[in-house]
């Protein structure tokens, strides 16, 4: 099967700082892609190139297997980050409106912004101004809005940024509706884990305008590979704790975490009640002990040594 | 893209849009009905505005000045005070008054002494709107003033110039006068001249040299004749020693024949002549006797001759001497005669002279009455031509002489308010930010939305986006600039609301206008980052224009380089398409034409620039 999207070795710079360098991924047709980063990793720069609101410095590109161009890229539906809608126009108005871009018009605009808003819950909405819409009904009417001239790939930015959780999920079932319904290629991208868990065929993280792994949930998951133990204490010198946990004998990798650490070993189930009387041992207590298989945030934070949502903060603490 | 998809999207945006509703039609015709009250007072008039007056001379004069101005301002009298000045000049520095007038001490005499007189005035320059009125009523006002005080004056002059033309009358028949004595005095030399020519002072020359030859002659004659006389009377000398020598000798031999007489007698006395012997010897004793007898007697008579011709000789000399006498006597005369002659010489050579002279004199004489008649006739000709023109000009009145122009205005438009002369220019003005803050925001809302990148990814060319933006905010903007000439129609009289031909013309002008300012707008909005910005930049950009546009300051006082630059702005061209229209009636497809390339130009810098 062909790809829907190929990117390789996609470079970009603006003035002295890079943004994308040998940024490289393929997107089989039908699937839904995931490009998961923290904020500033590229991940829009990549959609902007994508969509051609930027021309990319190096690499190639190709969609639906040829060349990107205009022609390829009028078969993208793209919802940017922003809600990106008219406010002041309905529901109704917004939809043939954007289809009008694509020369959907007239009674087959309208037929189609009917079913749009009814798979997207909206229908009910039609005639409502979007300024009065809710965050998540402005969210599905622009995604609706990428969706009215029948993209072979769709493109979501960041889809439930700002979203509550309750409306996160509920986009999130709106996505997949609309995948299975379309059946087009979906890429989209998230700082979100879970989202990409939740969603996504195949994952790739990027960072630093890279992509640093790349496959589906399950083979990032491998990449890890291992048991680990949380382990909530009462804050104290974290230092100490892991400086205790190092000393084990078998523990392979400890790591400060928000409220404990994490440790990683071999049965570390097993292992738990020796860990926990060694640590009580030395005046550490253990408020609650669990054991997790590796999660896409674990994968992250082996790949980059960083963990994802204290990436988010510096970036966000950069852009403010 | 289609363009009526893009103008129903905007236009259902503007629409349910409050603010932009209100500066599309609401705002746009708030001000056209304050500027239409603001501007409504009557074009022809002067208004009203604060003068103080200082009358410190407080004469007839002055007050015939200070009621003329009151007619055309209003004024406040200030006294007469010795403070008044300053404290008027206060007032008008402190912005209370427009301008003070202080009348001076000795204005009235001064004006009646002939003096000029000067009304001093101070003027708040910084009311530039009204300072000129201001100045101008004065000026008019002491025009007038001075018209008739020019005019009493003049009649005075006229008069004069009256009395000076009738002795000018006097003067010609005088000049014809000298005329006619100069060319009798001209005929009375040429006779002179030709007595003068008559005298033969050549005869009298010849004459009088003949007299002078003869007395020379005559003076040699004399010469020759007192010579010949020196000469006789040095022969008579001669002669006379000669007789008395002869007389001498003859007594000498007298007295030798008388001893010899004696002898013979004295020797025949001692002889008897009658003895035969003697007597052959007293014979010839007697005839010797008898001889020297008849020699005593020859030389008796010849010396009583002698002594006769010596008598004769004195006589002769004493003839020869009164000769002589009467000779230097004769010389005398002839030398005085001489003396006379060359008296008469010189007298006649003097008389040639003077007689060459006074010919010269009666010539030169002739000449400058030749020239004294001519200048009559040139005297006669001033006098005529000086009486002509004074004639000329006091036939005149002096109304004329001190105005001899007027202006009497005849106004194209009629007494008709401000605000419809500033309509034209004000529509387009209105039109231009409207334009410039709707485009201008609208697609900086558009940037900071969203939306625009969304259009981007159907791949419109920037171009084609931008050319119907364009026409799409055009499209929306009619409608307000049909709104505004029907209120330019229906309220101020600007054009009949019937007029389809002053309708297509006055909307043709406005859609270009708002084909250029809407995509200068766009341009605007590509270059800024918010609406603020943009906001910001309409004003930075209508400003100016408004400035360059004549509405606030006519191009006449702006530098060359600036009033060419203003014309040539857009909303200039907009404006004169405009007065075009609905003041002087004509087309202006020109400036349609210019600012349909201003739309051209602006859109394909807004193309250009537009990033993705």
């Amino acid at each position: 099967m062909a790809n829907a999207l190929e990117a390789e070795n996609i470079g970009k710079v603006y003035g002295k700082k890079v943004v994308l360098h040998n940024f490289s991924l393929k997107v089989k047709k039908g699937s839904i892609f995931g490009l998961l980063g923290p904020n500033g990793a590229g991940k829009s720069t990549f959609i902007r190139i994508v969509s051609g609101l930027e021309g990319q410095d190096a690499g190639t590109l190709s969609l639906l297997g040829a060349n990107a161009s205009k022609a390829g890229r009028r078969q993208l539906g793209i919802a940017p980050q922003e809600n990106s809608i008219y406010p002041l126009l309905t529901c109704m108005e917004n939809l043939t409106y954007f289809g009008s871009l694509y020369g959907v018009t007239g009674k087959a605009a309208h037929e189609q912004a009917g079913s749009l808003l009814g798979q997207l819950g909206l229908l009910e909405k039609k005639n409502v101004i979007a300024e009065y819409l809710s965050g998540g009904m402005k969210r599905r009417l622009s995604l609706a809005c990428a969706l009215m001239h029948k993209p072979k790939i769709i493109m979501l930015d960041e889809p439930t940024t700002g979203l509550d959780p309750a409306t996160r999920i509920k986009m999130w079932e709106t996505v997949r509706k609309v995948v299975r319904d379309t059946k087009a290629t979906l890429i989209l991208t998230t700082h979100y884990m879970e989202e990409a868990e939740a969603l996504c065929d195949r994952i790739a993280f990027v960072n630093a305008g890279s992509v640093v792994a790349e496959g589906t949930p399950n083979e990032l998951k491998q990449l890890v590979g291992k048991e680990m133990a949380k382990l909530s204490t009462v804050p104290g010198n974290a230092e100490n704790l892991i400086r205790i946990i190092r000393g084990i004998n078998g523990i392979e990798h400890v790591t400060a975490t928000e409220h404990g650490v994490v440790v990683e070993c071999k049965g570390i189930a097993a292992r738990l009640p020796e860990i926990a009387k060694i640590l009580e041992q030395n005046g550490e207590s253990v408020v609650e002990m669990s054991v997790s298989r590796p999660s896409l945030e674990d994968v992250f934070l082996k790949m980059t040594g960083l963990k994802l949502r204290e990436v988010n903060k510096i970036e966000a603490g950069k852009r403010n | 893209m289609r363009l009526g998809s893009e103008i129903e999207k905007d236009a259902k945006q503007f629409l349910r849009e409050g603010r932009t509703l209100l500066l599309l039609v609401a705002a746009p015709l708030l001000v056209l009905f304050v500027m239409g009250g603001i501007f409504s007072g009557d074009s022809t008039l002067v208004g009203k505005t604060g003068i103080g007056i200082c009358d410190l001379d407080g004469s007839n004069a002055s007050m015939i000045f200070i009621d003329g101005i009151m007619n055309s301002t209003e004024i406040i009298n200030y006294g007469s005070g010795m403070d008044c000045p300053a404290r008027m000049e206060t007032d008008v520095r402190a912005g209370k008054l427009a301008a003070g007038l202080v009348i001076p001490f000795g204005f009235g005499a001064g004006m009646e002494q002939g003096n000029t007189q000067n009304i001093s005035m101070l003027l708040d320059n910084s009311r530039f709107q009204v300072s000129p009125s201001i100045e101008a009523a004065v000026k008019a006002n002491i025009q007038s003033t001075n018209q008739r005080i020019g005019s009493q004056f003049i009649l005075t002059v006229w008069e004069r110039l009256d009395a000076a033309n009738a002795r000018l009358q006097t003067i010609y028949a005088s000049t014809n006068d000298t005329r006619g004595r100069a060319t009798k005095m001209k005929s009375d030399l040429k006779m002179t001249a030709d007595s003068l020519n008559a005298l033969n002072i050549t005869s009298v020359e010849d004459e009088v040299q003949l007299a002078n030859s003869t007395v020379a002659k005559t003076m040699v004659s004399l010469d020759e004749a007192q010579n010949n006389l020196t000469k006789i009377e040095s022969d008579f000398a001669d002669y006379q020693a000669t007789l008395n020598q002869t007389e001498s000798d003859l007594a000498n031999i007298d007295d030798s024949i008388t001893n010899i007489s004696a002898y013979i007698s004295a020797a025949k006395g001692g002889m008897n002549c009658t003895d035969p012997l003697f007597y052959a010897a007293c014979e010839p004793l007697d005839l010797i006797n008898a001889s020297v007898e008849s020699a005593h007697q020859s030389v008796a008579q010849r010396l009583e001759k002698v002594r006769k011709a010596q008598v004769d000789l004195v006589a002769a000399n004493q003839t020869i001497q009164e000769f002589k006498a009467s000779i230097a006597a004769a010389k005398i005369g002839a030398n005085q005669s001489g003396k006379s002659i060359q008296n008469m010489q010189d007298f006649v050579s003097e008389l040639e002279s003077n007689r060459a002279t006074s010919l010269q004199t009666l010539s030169e004489v002739d000449k400058s009455l030749d020239e004294l008649v001519l200048k009559t006739y040139d005297l006669e000709n001033i006098i005529t031509d000086s009486r002509s023109q004074i004639s000329g000009i006091t036939s005149r009145s002096p109304d004329f002489i001190i105005s001899p122009m007027i202006v009497t205005p005849s106004y194209l438009f009629g007494k008709r308010p401000f605000f419809e002369f500033m309509l034209p220019s004000v529509l387009p003005l209105i039109l231009m930010f409207v334009a410039l803050f709707l485009a201008s925001t609208s697609l900086v809302k558009e940037k900071s939305g969203g939306t625009l990148a969304r259009i981007y990814t159907s791949q419109a060319n920037r171009f084609e986006y931008v050319i119907v933006k364009v026409l799409s905010y055009t499209a929306i903007l009619l409608p307000e600039a049909i709104l505004v000439a029907l209120i330019a129609s229906v309220f101020y009289n600007m054009f009949p609301v019937t007029d389809l031909n002053t309708w297509f013309y006055v909307l043709q002008a406005l859609a270009c206008l708002i084909l250029a300012f809407v995509s200068l707008g766009i341009v605007i909005a590509i270059f800024s980052e918010s609406e603020a910005t943009a906001f910001l930049a309409c004003l930075v950009v209508g400003l100016p224009l408004l400035f360059l546009s004549g509405l606030l300051f006519p191009f006449e006082f702006m530098p060359p380089i600036i009033a060419a630059l203003g014309l040539a702005s857009p909303l200039t061209q907009a404006v004169i398409s405009m007065q075009a229209t609905l003041l002087y009636h004509s087309s202006q497809f020109a400036s349609s034409a210019v600012l349909l390339i201003y739309a051209i130009a602006f859109t394909m810098l807004a193309g250009l620039s537009l990033k993705k």
